[in-house]
């Protein structure tokens, strides 16, 4: 192989390895295409979920759930977590593609998979929602099209390993793989044990399904959380292996500490699977032993692993702009951020709301007795946009503002909409995310067509609070759609029509152009000298070189334990056991 | 490896967080043996109408005089509708699937489990008096959302005197599939 197909990018001087991006390409396009699928989707099911517009019909809302559970959180994440790992693997380690033919035949797989469980759930043959809980059955299609699926993706997690390894023997990167490498290397050993997980519970489900042999659905549910939640992990480690990246790239962002971080992400890996047991609390066949030391003991050290991240990466973006000169006072480094450059906005909301909200809310609910008053509530599905949706898809949508830049050589498209992008999706993720939460606090079941249980012979009412809250939902899903209209508008505009990128002049800006690459944030000439005085001991309240950050998580810690003993103290109104 | 001391400070200090969830947990499992269901129990699931656990199915109570209620899932009805169980007691609750998987609810209260077919799960609890709406919370087919059920709980003498005079035989199980039978419980 040649060094041909190689071209450097001229604004980081990475070399971008042609085949490579060709498949970065493709995986991100049928990734945002999932996207718009599933965002029609969110549509039609907040509007149905808002009792006064109950807009689908009961079989056209599950059909719909479906659709949307399945294009989103499998198709349009797994898709864009593929371009991340091809990324990872060449373009930051400026190494080559090794198969590309594979590549294509894999993506082939995954994309035949796809459309088979779309088809299948969108014409009533896969009314299963996409736990497809056995004995719900489905027709054989939708489970040869989930195992074609994921093959297809186990085979380019396969070829990401290979890549490191052609690329060490290459010589092509010096030292150790980068953090943001690393963090996808973490990523895709989670996505092998998850893909392992997915063959032993779909392949005796396909065979099930054509009458072949017997699955119990105990152990389905049990091997499916080690796919379902596992996967959610994959998802976890892209997403701060992304943040690393995005706060390098928007405001020389330094880390901290390489091997604390490092050492967070191998924590990921070690105590993962486990912590699918918090999806089985009130099973009848597992024992209280088994739950416990799975959904603390275990859960508790993956925690402890995104409470590190979390603090490093804000610490860090915090270190990178003080040593740019923004070092007066608490917050003049949060103040004097590029706000307006929507790769570094959606790296601040992405950190925030999915440790605020996400974060605290996981911890809580997955407590083995808190979580009996929570479970099918709608406080699930409040955490799990809290974490997946704004936390990762918000990560990777602003990944996507550089990646059109630095991957697909064209400018940005819409730009006036792409500063305002993130503010509008966030701020409806937050308030749908929230109000859900609340709603789900009166027993409001998730998954549920009518509340008002019409059809029941008694008539029941939840309170009337529940109305307004799911209001409330359906304002801030309406928003948060709009916010991913958007990005599919701009996404779609900018790579099959967008503007030729042209040269970058370094210190004017350009429309469609992020200001980490037309102003790439260098630090300061006496970066030396700032950095000695911020590590002085007794500098600003004793609080270390990163005060800022110190108070921000001194309230987020704060918020924390407020949110969980008021938990225990709910639950012990209805406990009166004991 | 060179730890900052702000750093150390913030690891020590989710540590010591999660030690305390970790503590309240141990309290509240040990102390207070309070769990979820986790009980672990099986039967077939062809034959529940006919194992003498789920014959009948309706509240009920052991020779210790235990108050227990003995409930079947099928798509998209709970067996009985309608339970009458005495305030204040506590009240062992018994139930399967005869089909897919179901979720027990009785909505704000720490009454719920998950219903699969071929395990019984069983959970104790106590209600203050008032009635109560029984959801399936657990996707179970197109008719999901019409898996409801109520709860009656009532003063203890009220629901003893009552119960001499319900022991009658059953009108509350299978006869609840038939539209006339589901009001049966009135
Ligand atoms: C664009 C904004 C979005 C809105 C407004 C939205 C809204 C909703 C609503 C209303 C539900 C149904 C809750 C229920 O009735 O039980 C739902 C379920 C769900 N959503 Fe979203 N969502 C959005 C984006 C996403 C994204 C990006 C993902 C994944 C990455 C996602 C994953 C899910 C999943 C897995 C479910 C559960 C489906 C099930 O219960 O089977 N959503 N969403
Ligand atoms: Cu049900
Ligand atoms: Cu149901």
């Amino acid at each position: 192989m040649t060094d041909s197909n190689f071209r450097t990018c001229g604004s980081t001087g990475l070399k971008v390895h042609g085949p490579a991006e060709l498949l970065i390409k493709a995986n991100a396009v049928v990734s945002v295409v999932a996207l718009l699928i599933g965002a029609i989707g969110a549509v039609l099911l907040v509007l149905t979920r808002w009792q006064a517009v109950h807009l689908l019909s009961a079989p056209w809302y599950y059909r719909i759930l479906g659709v949307h559970g399945m294009s989103m959180l499998i198709f349009f994440i797994i898709f864009f977590e593929m371009a991340v790992l091809y990324f990872a693997s060449t373009v930051v380690i400026n190494a080559r593609q090794v198969m590309p033919k594979l590549g294509w035949a894999s993506f082939g797989l995954m994309v035949v998979g796809a459309v088979m469980v779309e088809v299948m759930m969108w014409t009533g043959k896969a009314d299963v929602l996409f736990t497809s809980y056995v004995p719900l059955r489905a027709d054989p299609l939708f489970y040869l099209g989930v195992i074609l699926f994921a093959v297809g993706a186990l085979i380019v997690t396969s070829m990401f390993f290979a890549n490191l390894v052609v690329a060490k023997r290459e010589k092509r990167y010096e030292g150790s793989v980068p953090l943001v490498t690393f963090g996808a290397v973490a990523a895709a050993i989670i996505a092998i044990i998850t893909l392992l997980h997915g063959a032993a519970i779909y392949i005796p489900t396909f065979l099930w399904s054509l009458g072949l042999m017997e699955v119990d659905a105990q152990i389905y549910r049990l091997i499916w959380w080690g796919l379902g939640h596992s996967s959610q992990q994959i998802n976890v480690a892209a997403m701060v292996a992304i943040w690393y990246m995005l706060g390098a790239l928007t405001v020389g962002a330094v880390v901290i500490n390489e091997k604390i971080s490092r050492l967070a992400f191998v924590l990921y890996i070690l105590f993962i699977s486990m912590a699918s047991a918090h999806h089985l609390l009130v099973d009848p066949g597992m024992g209280p032993t088994w739950k416990i030391v799975n959904t603390s003991y275990f859960m508790y050290m993956a925690v402890l692993a995104s409470m590190i991240h979390g603090f490093t990466v804000p610490a860090g973006m915090e270190l990178g702009q003080r040593l740019r000169g923004f070092t007066s006072g608490l917050f003049e480094w949060l103040r004097k951020a590029p706000w307006s450059d929507p790769g570094f906005s959606s790296l601040v909301f992405s950190v925030v709301v999915f440790g605020f909200v996400g974060g605290i809310t996981g911890v809580t609910i997955g407590t083995e007795q808190i979580n009996i008053i929570v479970h099918n509530t709608l406080r699930v599905p409040g955490h799990f946009h809290a974490t997946v949706v704004s936390g990762t898809a918000m990560a990777f949508m602003g990944a996507t503002y550089y990646l059109i830049p630095l991957i697909f050589r064209k400018r940005v498209a819409f730009w006036g909409l792409a500063k305002i992008q993130p503010y509008l999706f966030a701020l409806g993720m937050l308030i749908f995310t929230m109000s859900m939460t609340f709603a789900g606090s009166f027993g409001v079941p998730r998954r549920h067509w009518d509340i008002t249980f019409s059809q029941a012979p008694f008539g029941i009412e939840f309170s009337p609070a529940v109305d307004l809250l799911l209001g409330i939902v359906a304002l801030g899903g309406l928003m948060a759609a709009t916010g991913a209209f958007i990005f599919v508008a701009i996404a779609v505009k900018s790579v099959f029509f967008g503007e030729p990128l042209g040269e970058i002049t370094r210190g004017t800006a350009m429309v469609g152009v992020p200001a980490g690459l037309t102003h790439p944030p260098v630090h300061s000439s006496n970066v030396d000298e700032l950095n000695a005085e911020l590590h002085q001991p007794g500098r600003s309240w004793r609080l270390g070189p990163a005060p800022g950050t110190v108070v921000l998580v001194g309230v987020f810690l704060l918020a924390f334990v407020v949110y969980f003993f008021v938990n225990w103290k709910v639950l012990s109104f209805v406990w009166k056991i004991g | 490896m060179k730890i900052h001391l702000y750093e150390r400070v913030w690891i020590g200090a989710s540590v010591a967080m999660l030690m305390l969830f970790f503590g309240s947990i141990a309290v509240g499992a040990v102390g207070s043996n309070r769990h979820p269901p986790s009980h672990i129990e099986t039967i077939d699931p062809t034959g529940v109408l006919s194992d003498a656990r789920f014959a009948t199915q309706g509240v009920r109570t052991d020779d210790a005089g235990r108050v227990h209620a003995w409930i079947v899932g099928l798509t998209f009805v709970w067996l009985p509708a309608e339970l009458v169980v005495p305030a204040d007691t506590p009240v062992t609750f018994h139930l399967t699937s005869v089909d897919v998987t179901h979720g027990f609810s009785i909505v704000r209260t720490n009454g719920q489990t998950m219903v699969l077919p071929g395990y019984v799960s069983q959970f104790t609890t106590t209600f203050a008096e008032g009635e109560y709406l029984i959801a399936c919370n657990e996707y179970c087919g197109l008719g999901h959302h019409d898996m409801a059920a109520k709860l009656h709980v009532v003063p203890p003498e009220q629901w003893r005197q009552a119960t001499t005079s319900r022991e009658a035989p059953d009108t509350t199980g299978l006869a609840a599939l038939t539209p006339e039978g589901s009001h049966a419980g009135h």
